[in-house]
């Protein structure tokens, strides 16, 4: 026996036992790493100089604008940005499978990655508030609205935070490229809106209009948009959780049920203020249901099938329901998936009907065919496979192969000013698009016409599910085997005695 | 080092009615890459399994399916009982996994290490600081615990990944070339833990290219090729398997050895294969027991003055290489029946 076997070592009581090991393990790494405390220096030692040029001469309304500019920065970009290292380096430390052995779900991996990093953000976000009060001793700053811009601002970093975990399990270089830009894009309107809302006269009235709704108006709209980044939060922490899930472990029936029950409040909430308010008001939640029912399509869409009987069998085992129209939607893959995505499109859809029956003229076929193509748009990558082996990096292959034709369609007709070709581009719902645009005396007819040609995509991704549908059965009986099995285990041996 | 492995309230009940692990006609294939191709074996509760072959044999694979981190295209295999695709929960809970790249974390101590794994595993308050210290002394890391995990020698980091693998006490172990890069020192400490490990009467399935090692720690050994079981026994079945009819001795003589050279040059079935100083190195045509010591006989009777004759112990690593040999020129007999397989009905 060695000496050392007898000493102790000093226990770890630095977190509760009541924390998620996994937000534990990232606290302390984000504790014992220097990153964070040495970006927050640079920034406070930023913040005040900034406080300290007004001493000198600069404008409270410069100040109030880099003040925000650098807050956007580290609250929308810094900070965010480093989920997307996240899972890569689980991957890339070969840790992941250790992880998998353990009791901590998928979920909570990814949870705890995104909790520890948005722990940050709300740690910076407390830390701007003195500034806010200087500020505002200095004269030039409204504190209702910078305390809501930073409130804005704090949801942007939950949900960018998200979006860069949820993803970060990504390897693909190409694809961590353009998830870098896509979501960069999809941020910057954000950023865009915060800006404006905090130091230009448009929020000002923003946040009138708003003051003036009956309370319940108000509230409904608070509690849509928490709702929203909520599940938005939800939506990609549960897609980075089932893209690093071991195959036999279901985490898509109930990331679908979720959305379902998302989208229909959503679908329910714009009706609701279609009728009873406007249809303006109505488009409060349009533009969310259109966004998330795509970004829903982009996950359904390039799910595994599944290869083992243990992930159909939750749906299996409920023999009171009608299991298999059940699983027809709720099985993981991209099967199940193509008939969901097609119920969650009806939704915007649905409401934007509604929404220009209420008042015509505020919408036009125009818009609704728009809204049709890009809702049929992510169905084309289920059709073709220029990655057979990973079909998410296939979906944003084709997606991009798309938007590169449109663009290499926009190049031509605008080199040789022939716009009638704009009419070539009705062959995919993304080129119809471009064409649309091109076009734009005869936008109406290449939109029609691209609708129904993109319908034709639509038909074939339902006929590839279905003829993948087999599979699908297999495990389904192989599921009912199982069951079989449990209950001839559960059940006692008969008696040698009896007869 | 502790003499005794740490024993944990954790620890899930094994049923040891059936075999503790049980693979059944395993197939699995990465694309036109038959990886594993019907490997077949079964392995009674408390023995020492050595799993070997090449790079590339399925060795790794195999191993994943049975620690549930990679899924198998057809057969079946199960663990403590439960069939690894249907029960992979159930499974976890019976086995350590020590894989052959074991990643640590930077900025992590080797304590806060064991700790996150412990706390992963669902220990809880005192226990949790009970279970970490028992497995760090009997790892012998708890000189190391204040020790940066990514910043240790490569034994070091072994003993951290065994320590990690036995926190939940896992009856059953499955270790993917757990000595591969060690240096001779960490290499005895490792076999000295998996001895004890055995001793104790856990399960173990250990892969190795150390076949000399292999052959001192395990109750027998299975050799996989690509993808397929090809043999299987206690060592020194292997030693004698697939060899080829013959035996090498080493005799010295009192004297001149000239006179053993002549003996030899008359001698049926012996040939020279080497002079030596005080006698010479010959190859019997045969491996029969009876055959060996009735040259012996001959030797004394025709007058030689024999002071030593040595028979030379064929190593595993022959063995093998004669195996693969064996294999490439089609041949290897089909490997000798496995134990029955008895897996039940079972929902567990």
């Amino acid at each position: 026996m060695n000496s050392a076997a007898s000493s102790r070592v000093a226990p770890l009581r630095d977190f509760s036992d009541r924390l998620s090991p996994m937000v534990v393990k990232e606290l302390r790494h984000g504790l014992r790493t220097r990153f964070f405390t040495s970006a927050l220096i640079l920034f406070h030692w930023l913040l005040i100089m900034l406080l300290g040029s007004t001493m000198v001469g600069v404008s409270t309304e410069q100040v109030n604008e880099l003040f925000w500019i650098l807050s956007l920065i580290a609250m929308l970009g810094a900070v965010p940005i480093r989920g997307f290292t996240a899972l890569a380096s689980e991957l890339d430390s070969n840790t992941l499978d250790m992880l998998t052995l353990t009791s901590i779900s998928s979920f909570r991996i990814v949870w705890g990655k995104w909790t520890a990093l948005f722990s940050q953000s709300l740690l910076l976000m407390c830390s701007l508030l003195p500034y806010i009060v200087a500020r505002y001793q200095f004269g030039g700053v409204e504190i209702l609205r910078e305390i809501i811009g930073l409130i804005f601002l704090l949801l942007g970093s939950a949900l960018a935070t998200a979006a860069f975990v949820g993803f970060s399990s990504q390897t693909t270089r190409l694809v961590r490229g353009m998830l870098v830009v896509a979501l960069s894009a999809g941020l910057l309107p954000l950023g865009v809106f915060v800006n404006v809302f905090v130091n230009e006269s448009g929020g000002d009235s923003m946040l009138r209009s708003f003051l003036a709704l009956p309370i319940w108006q108000m509230a409904l709209f608070v509690i849509g948009f928490l709702g929203v980044t909520t599940y938005g939060v939800y939506f990609f922490l549960a897609l980075g959780a089932s893209m690093i899930a071991p195959p036999s472990e279901n985490h898509s029936t109930v990331k679908r049920l979720v959305s379902f029950t998302a989208l229909l409040s959503l679908l329910m909430l714009g009706l609701f203020l279609t009728t009873a308010v406007s249809s303006d008001a109505g488009f409060w939640a349009f533009a969310p249901l259109m966004i998330l029912t795509l970004l829903n399509g982009m996950d359904l869409l390039t799910e595994s099938l599944p290869k083992l009987p243990t992930v159909v069998l939750p749906i299996v085992k409920q023999k009171k329901l009608p299991t298999r129209l059940l699983g027809s939607f709720l099985y993981p893959g991209w099967c199940s998936g193509v008939f969901l995505y097609l119920v969650l499109a009806v939704m915007p859809m649905t409401l934007l009907t509604v929404m220009t029956g209420v008042r015509r003229g505020s919408f036009d076929d125009e818009f609704f065919s728009v809204m049709a193509c890009f809702l049929i748009a992510p169905l084309v990558p289920v059709c073709v496979r220029v990655n057979r082996k990973d079909y998410f990096v296939n979906w944003w292959a084709v997606t991009m192969i798309q938007v590169g034709l449109g663009i290499l369609m926009a190049v031509f007709c605008g080199a040789t000013g022939s716009r009638d070709l704009a009419g070539i581009g009705m062959f995919t719902p993304i080129t119809t698009l471009f064409g649309a645009a091109i076009g734009s005396s005869r936008s109406s007819g290449v939109l029609g016409a691209g609708v129904g040609i993109s319908l034709i995509w639509a038909g074939a991704a339902i006929a590839l599910a279905i003829r993948e549908w087999p599979r699908i059965r297999e495990l389904e009986a192989e599921a009912e085997l199982m069951l079989l099995r449990e209950k001839n285990a559960a059940s006692p041996a008969p008696s040698p005695l009896s007869s | 080092m502790h003499m005794t492995a740490p024993h944990s309230s954790h620890a899930a009940e094994i049923d040891r009615s059936q075999p503790a692990i049980v693979v059944d006609n395993l197939r699995r294939s990465f694309g036109d890459l038959r990886a594993v191709n019907g490997v077949s074996f079964s392995i009674e509760h408390g023995k020492v399994v050595g799993f070997v072959g090449a790079n590339g044999a399925g060795k790794t694979t195999t191993m994943r399916i049975l620690a549930t981190l990679d899924h198998p295209d057809g057969g079946r295999a199960s663990v403590g009982g439960h069939n690894v695709v249907h029960y992979p929960t159930k499974v976890r809970r019976l086995l350590g996994w020590m894989p052959d790249a074991f990643g640590t974390y930077d900025h992590m101590t080797v304590l806060e290490y064991l700790d996150f794994y412990a706390r992963a595993l669902g220990f809880k308050g005192e226990e949790r600081v009970r279970r970490i210290q028992e497995v760090m002394d009997f790892t012998d890391l708890t000189p190391l615990a204040d020790r940066m995990s990514n910043k240790m020698s490569k034994g070091q980091t072994q003993r951290l990944c065994l320590g990690r693998a036995l926190l939940h006490d896992p009856q059953i172990l499955i270790m993917d070339e757990p000595a591969a890069g060690l240096d001779p020192r960490a290499r005895v400490e490792l076999k000295q833990l998996i001895r004890i490990l055995a001793s104790e009467g856990k399960t173990i399935l250990i892969s190795s290219h150390i076949l000399s090692e292999l052959g001192e720690m395990c109750d027998s050994l299975l050799f996989i090729d690509k993808g397929a079981i090809v043999h299987h026994g206690d060592a020194d079945t292997m030693r004698r398997s697939g060899s080829v009819e013959e035996t090498l001795v080493t005799v010295q003589v009192s004297g001149d050895p000239a006179k053993l050279v002549e003996w030899v040059l008359t001698a049926q079935n012996v040939k020279l294969l080497e002079e030596a100083r005080h006698g010479a190195r010959l190859r019997i045509d045969s491996n029969d027991e009876q055959i060996i010591a009735g040259v012996l006989k001959r030797m004394i009777l025709d007058g030689l003055p024999v002071i030593d004759f040595h028979r030379e112990e064929r190593r595993l690593e022959d063995a093998f290489i004669d195996m693969l040999g064996q294999i490439d020129k089609g041949t290897l007999g089909t490997p000798p029946p496995l134990p029955p397989q008895s897996e039940k009905l079972s929902s567990s």
